[in-house]
């Protein structure tokens, strides 16, 4: 594994703060109606993408998740602004404003999305994997998923097959204790989702989600394996998510108390600790961190508020191949 | 400056909310994530939070009343602060950005 020097821990408070500010101020412009359908936000959950960052080779590697997907592509490389924008709906954003807060994609970085149907994500990134180990590429795919989306049938046979054909893939589930409302100790017989690889006998264990050290460490044996031939590995992050699944979520399955007890071990805050142990950094660096990070934000915010609309026109491209549509009507 | 908060639209097939609870009074300190109201959408009673920090100086929509999203709620701001600008201009500014939104649409 690369060593997690002074450097990776300033990069790692400085990724994650803005990550979670950015997620804050998505939270707020979508109640002004700035961003509209739905919204699932990160918050809590930042050592899972930084530890795994940390344990990527950023000019091969690839990456592909479900619709809780607006920083990851950030972390990977892609500028802020037109995750921002594309948010927003407007024409300046990742996907040109049509694919909007469940579609981010970024082939150049390749980060493979932002797919909104549960689980469907997973025998993708199980192919993407496929197509690199039968072109003889040595990069790796890492796949991740909710802890809902362990109980689809697709995440099984998509296991089944990446371990029969040994595939450079770890699959990751962030599990944040609740698929969508719903516990986990409501729905699964064995809590312990980490097992599930053992019925394909694939290498797997939990991991602690909310320190991105333990999280580098194992995404690294992971990935490694996967690199060197000896093909996928199953990784659970015991993680959890501050805010509610989308922002229509009232949250009543839990108490507020609960939540309180995760910020506890909050990420940002655990690494900051070391920070201050090992004076990494002094108070104004760390609130010079934090004033660069809010202006980035804001820079964000100004980007996508003053990027255009897609025009009219673009509704239909990419829809049909041939360019003057001769099925639609036009006006 | 004094920020005017409007009827959050909390989820995405609300039109209007109804304020079921304040968790703050005219005067009090609001932090950003503090929780201002419980409101009531159409599906489900939601804390909403305030995203800015200051004092609470006005309150639009009293407890147990509705409201369409997008009307004025709240204004929160410096102590002592004069909004009387704010009051009279909210309600225009609105107007404006739903005739421009209705306009959109038509398009």
């Amino acid at each position: 594994m690369k060593k997690i020097t002074k450097e990776v821990y300033l990069q790692w408070y400085e990724d994650m703060m803005f990550w979670r500010k950015f997620e804050d101020k998505l939270a707020q412009v979508y109640i002004q109606q700035k961003v509209r359908g739905f919204l699932h936000l990160y918050n809590g959950q930042e050592a899972v993408l930084a530890g795994s960052l940390h344990a990527m080779d950023l000019t091969k590697d690839r990456m592909i998740t479900a619709y809780r997907n607006h920083v990851q592509p950030i972390g990977m490389g892609v500028d802020p602004k037109r995750v921002m924008a594309e948010l927003y709906g407007k024409v300046t954003g990742t996907s040109q404003g049509m694919g909007g807060s469940m579609h981010i994609f970024s082939k150049e970085h390749r980060f493979h999305g932002g797919h909104g149907i549960v689980g469907g994500q997973i025998p993708l990134g199980a192919g993407m994997a496929f197509g690199d180990k039968y072109a003889g590429r040595d990069n790796v795919t890492l796949c991740y998923m909710g802890d809902g989306a362990v109980r689809q049938g697709a995440f099984h046979e998509a296991l089944n097959l990446a371990m029969l054909w040994q595939l450079p893939v770890v699959f990751i589930c962030e599990n944040n204790g609740y698929a969508m409302g719903t516990s986990v100790e409501r729905t699964s017989y064995s809590t312990e989702i980490w097992k599930l690889g053992l019925g394909y006998e694939m290498p797997c264990g939990p991991v602690d989600g909310m320190d991105p050290v333990t999280v580098a460490q194992e995404v690294s044996k992971a990935v490694d394996r996967a690199r060197s031939g000896g093909g996928p590995t199953f990784l659970e992050m015991k993680t959890y998510r501050y805010r509610g699944h989308s922002m229509s979520d009232a949250q009543h399955y839990r108490t507020k108390d609960e939540v309180k007890e995760y910020q506890k071990i909050d990420p940002i805050t655990q690494v900051l600790d070391i920070i201050k142990e090992n004076n990494y950094a002094s108070e104004e660096d760390i609130k010079a961190i934090d004033k660069k990070v809010k202006e980035l934000v804001l820079e964000c915010e100004k980007f996508a508020d003053e990027s255009d609309y897609p025009p009219v026109q673009q509704l239909y491209d990419m829809v049909y191949e041939q360019e003057d549509f001769p099925f639609v009507e036009h006006k | 400056m004094a920020e005017v908060i409007n009827m959050p639209r909390l989820s995405d097939t609300m039109e209007e909310g109804t304020v079921a609870k304040w968790l703050k009074n005219v005067g009090d300190k609001v932090e950003e994530g503090d929780i201002l109201a419980e409101i009531e959408t159409d599906k489900a009673t939601m804390e909403f939070e305030s995203f800015y920090e200051g004092t609470l100086l006005h309150i639009g929509i009293a407890e147990g009343d509705g409201a369409p999203v997008d009307s004025l709620l709240a204004i929160i701001g410096e102590e002592g602060e004069d909004i009387s600008s704010l009051l009279n201009g909210s309600t225009s500014a609105s107007e404006d950005e739903n005739t421009e939104e209705a306009r959109a649409r038509e398009q």
